[in-house]
């Protein structure tokens, strides 16, 4: 057999699965622009991507930077997206029905990944649009002193990367569903590589933004095409791989898991406890400290974190250890490794205070004795202690590296100007982030009405740039080596304030209106919109 | 209003000769344009228990997240002890949410020990007796229990605070015969001292029926009646016939 | 209430003493635990009323004998699953006719009165009586043509 007809083998569908892939389809047309109202939103959407885009990345991008975050785009989401559907099965209601129907295990994952990724391909041809229409703005502009864009140009490496994006759309989601077989056993340990693919384009993201635009041989169409290849042998090794996964443990996994147990299955794991440890607990606010933290202590101290952990300080070690040779080179690295401490608490929040309306336990929680504000200062400082420590453990492994590589980086790091610069960097990420952080309580007022609900929709997705974007303004290169003027400082202290009056008023906005999710569970959701579809029906 | 329909309604506001510990007046609610709860009004005089019957969607878990202060009714008035429900008032209340879940990664002692801090009216005592008698093993992790267990676990929550109200949204639901005894024993266990005042939202007729002395029916948002089960009983009637009248 | 005097002074002198005493089951009279399958319920009935009846109908027959130690209002309610003012006002109901009789700190017991339990047997019967006559006369009969004509051989 041909390896082009065992592909096909793969592909092929029989009815029952043919039946399937209608049933995961239907879940996804009701986002299609099939009517004029979802027409319009999508243009809309679009539209409003492209103006977002324009915003963030008007100058000191190429058209080519573009398409390449486009591309970056298309696999975050589609792998994303895949990653997070891959984890909602396991809580999900009509699990055990799905697992029940009377077909071979494989096509059930098979119509799953099929179905995803036929959205995800609507998504990524609506990317590939709104790249389009930059590089047509950036094509008109575009002033006589600077390299010319042709036309002719702009075609060829819009069409290159079609097929690129058509091949990091499956590769993307297998990638992501490949999550299905990782909840048990050893494959735990897949989760390391899983977080460092899903995470590396957000690196690739600080290197985009720096380069100059002469200076960019690997992103010619020619090349495009060349990645385009790859990615789909890429793909069909994903798609082989995450069949395997799924079918020779997830489903299996799955199948044993109970839902809501977080698999504590096992009576030895199910007696442990060290989230909230032998040590008292205070009363009033600080329990109510204890009972956040206790979430992030958990998790800490389960296995294969503290190996992904053990694994990073290693690296950041070693990384350290090199990079005296480059310091340069090591603070823009570091520059752009200081997105993740900024991004993760507003993931962390935004996730867990909708994942906890879902569970129910958000009612638990809001029915405590307490203000409101004060819940959510509680969570608040959590997590940033939580990302502050792990961060500081990282730093501190990360300057006993440079200290071990040799007196070249030591001495240069010892400069005041460098130590003021260090510091400026860190200042600024950690305003940074606890600004986007800040936002993700906002989220709570948009539940208020739909209204504000598309409207924070665009702001609430760039806040997961805003580290990396606007960032550069806040600290450029330039910064790195030289000397930060007064300016920066005042800019600093300003920006400090702005959080610090930020910060409670987000909190105590939120106070206000986080009841809303305890009735935006997704069942609610659900609930309300097949109520609709029922009478645009009748 | 509500009065004039329900006869009983007026016969509690006589009777009560201690301040109401619950009382609706034209409570309404809707969520997305949806009239949830449309003037529902009653009152659960203050050392009662008192059930909540109504079918699925009737609007009884958000008439119990008014009264816990979750949220505020569009119009109308919520009161615990004749001042407005409303989150700064969680400290005379202990709710146990419909389906609600602890978290998962905390064994079962170690949220107790968390709720000692975090309720400031926790009895120590109480929560003692309680784990004996709800049988609840302190070692065991809450993502590895049973539903009757976990159920169990967060009665003892609630029961374990000294509030003087106690809400309890389906404490049934999905709970095996024994706990759902050991349940009901446990909160008529609570009730004795007078000083206590439930409300239970229950599908559970025959397990509760002996033990209500009110019940509030609510159909789609509506009052739908309010009676003294003994009242009730006099007239020859029981609390499953009278909801059969009513929803049947 | 003389009894009830005395007992009520002795515990306050002596609780500690007494209170060994009991628990070794010296002067303790046995305790009787209600289970919900010791009674039949009627929901559309006053339930108080059904358990007056039924504690009477056991009292009468002996199988709760004088000085037999009730269990407390919150342990009844509590074993029976039934709301503690149900238990309430089954006692007070039993305590007016003095069936039985509440020592503070003590307990509730069975009198050991047999007077009052002869009068509750009596008004037992009574009613029984008036019942049959009810049903004689619904059957035109006398409540003595009843019985004739029951014990009547073929």
């Amino acid at each position: 057999m041909r390896p082009s007809d065992r592909m096909c083998g793969l592909l092929r569908l029989e009815p029952a699965e043919e039946a399937l892939l209608r049933l995961e389809w239907r879940a996804y047309r009701s986002m299609l622009p099939r009517d004029a109202a979802l027409l319009a939103y999508w243009g809309l959407a679009l539209a409003t991507l492209l103006v977002a885009s324009l915003i963030l990345f008007g100058d000191g991008f190429s058209a080519q930077s573009i398409f390449a975050l486009g591309a970056m785009l298309v696999f975050l989401i589609a792998a994303y997206t895949g990653g997070g559907m891959a984890m909602t099965v396991w809580e999900n209601g009509f699990r055990e029905w799905w697992l029940g129907l009377p077909v071979p295990r494989s096509s059930l994952v098979k119509a799953k990944l099929i179905a995803a990724c036929g959205i995800q391909y609507v998504a990524a041809a609506g990317i590939w649009l709104v790249c389009i229409g930059h590089g047509a703005v950036l094509l008109a502009v575009q002033d006589e002193t600077g390299t010319m864009l042709g036309g002719g140009e702009l075609a060829a490496i819009a069409l290159a990367h079609a097929p690129l994006y058509a091949a990091l759309v499956p590769l993307g989601t297998f990638a992501g569903y490949s999550l299905l077989g990782m909840y048990y056993g050893w494959r735990r340990w897949l989760l390391v590589p899983w977080i460092v693919v899903t995470i590396m384009p957000f690196g690739l993201f600080g290197i985009l933004s720096s380069l100059e635009t002469d200076a960019m041989p690997y992103l010619g169409a020619g090349r495009i095409v060349q990645y385009a290849v790859v990615g789909f042998l890429l793909a069909a090794l994903a798609y082989r791989a995450c069949l395997w996964l799924a079918g020779r443990y997830g489903i299996p996994d799955l199948a044993r898991h109970r839902p809501g147990s977080f698999g504590f299955m096992s009576g030895r794991s199910g007696r442990k406890t060290a989230a909230v440890g032998n040590e008292r607990i205070g009363k009033g606010f600080a329990a109510l400290y204890a009972l956040e933290h206790s979430r992030y202590a958990y998790w800490s101290s389960i296995k294969p974190v503290r190996l992904v952990f053990a694994g990073l300080l290693l690296l950041a070690g070693i990384g350290g250890y090199f990079g005296a040779r480059d310091p340069l080179g090591l603070l823009s690295a570091l520059r752009a490794m200081l997105v993740i401490p900024c991004i993760a608490p507003m993931l962390a929040i935004t996730i867990q205070i909708s994942h906890e309306a879902n569970k129910r336990r958000l009612e638990w929680w809001l029915g405590l004795p307490y203000p409101r504000h004060h819940l959510l200062l509680a969570r608040f400082l959590a997590v940033w202690a939580f990302v502050l420590r792990a961060s500081a453990g990282l730093l501190a492994v990360l300057a006993a590296g440079v200290a071990l590589g040799g007196r070249e980086g030591l001495d240069y790091f010892s400069h005041g100007d460098r130590i003021g610069s260090i510091f400026y960097i860190l200042a600024a990420y950690l305003l940074c982030g606890l600004f986007v952080s800040a936002l993700a309580f906002m989220q709570a007022c948009t539940l208020r009405s739909s209204l504000l609900g598309w409207l924070y929709f665009p702001v609430g997705f760039a806040a997961y740039f805003l580290p990396g974007t606007v960032m550069r303004w806040a600290v450029p290169e330039t910064l790195l080596g030289g000397r930060i003027g007064t300016a920066y400082w005042i800019a600093l202290t300003a920006g400090a304030a702005l959080v610090l009056a930020v910060v409670p008023l987000s909190i105590r906005m939120s106070a206000k209106w986080i009841h809303l999710y305890v009735f935006n569970t997704t069942e609610d959701r659900l609930r309300r919109r097949g109520e609709q579809a029922f009478k645009f029906r009748s | 209003m509500a009065d004039s329909r329900y006869p009983e309604a007026k016969f509690s506001a006589a009777a009560g000769a201690k301040a109401p510990a619950i009382r609706c007046v034209d409570v309404t609610l809707r969520v997305k344009k949806k009239t949830v709860l449309d003037g529902v009004s009653f009152e659960i005089p203050a050392g009662s228990l008192a059930g909540l019957l109504g079918p699925n969607g009737a609007g009884k878990s958000s008439l119990m997240r008014i009264l816990t202060g979750m949220f505020p009714p569009d119009s109308g008035r919520a009161e615990l002890f004749c001042a407005p429900a409303g989150p700064e008032r969680l400290g005379v209340l202990s709710f146990l949410p419909d389906r609600g879940q602890l978290p998962p990664y905390l064994g079962a002692g170690e949220w107790l020990r968390l709720a000692a801090g975090l309720y400031p009216d926790w009895s120590e005592a109480r929560m003692e007796e309680l784990v004996v008698k709800l049988d609840v093993d302190p070692a065991q992790r809450i993502g590895s229990m049973s539903r009757g267990q976990e159920a169990r676990l967060q009665l003892l929550t609630c029961l374990s605070r000294q509030a003087p109200i106690i809400v309890l949204d389906e404490p049934f639901a999905g709970v095996d015969m024994v706990s759902r005894e050991s349940i009901a024993q446990a909160v008529v266990g609570e009730l004795a001292d007078g000083e206590r005042t439930f409300l239970i939202a229950t599908h559970d007729i025959r397990e509760m029926e002996n033990l209500f002395d009110r019940i509030v029916l609510i159909g789609e948002g509506r009052m739908l009646g309010c009676h003294d089960v003994d009242q009730l009983r006099a007239s020859g009637r029981s609390v499953e016939s009278c909801y059969r009248d009513v929803f049947a | 209430m003389a009894l009830h005097g005395t007992l009520y002074a002795y515990s306050v002198w002596r609780v500690s003493i007494h209170f060994t005493q009991r628990k070794r089951g010296v002067a303790m009279p046995p305790i009787r635990i209600w289970k919900p399958e010791d009674f039949r319920l009627d929901p559309s009935r006053p339930l108080y009323e059904q358990f007056v009846e039924q504690v009477r109908a056991m009292i009468a027959r002996g199988e709760l004998g004088p000085g037999t130690r009730l269990p407390s209002v919150r342990e009844a309610a509590a074993s029976l699953r039934v709301n503690p003012t149900t238990i309430m006002k089954t006692y007070q109901e039993l305590e007016r006719p003095g069936l039985i009789v509440t020592y503070r700190g003590q307990g509730t017991f069975v009198t050991e009165d047999e007077a009052v339990i002869g009068i509750s047997r009596r008004e037992l019967a009574r009613e029984a009586v008036a019942r049959l006559e009810e049903t004689a006369r619904s059957i035109g009969l006398t409540l003595d043509q009843l019985l004739a004509l029951a014990r009547e051989k073929e």
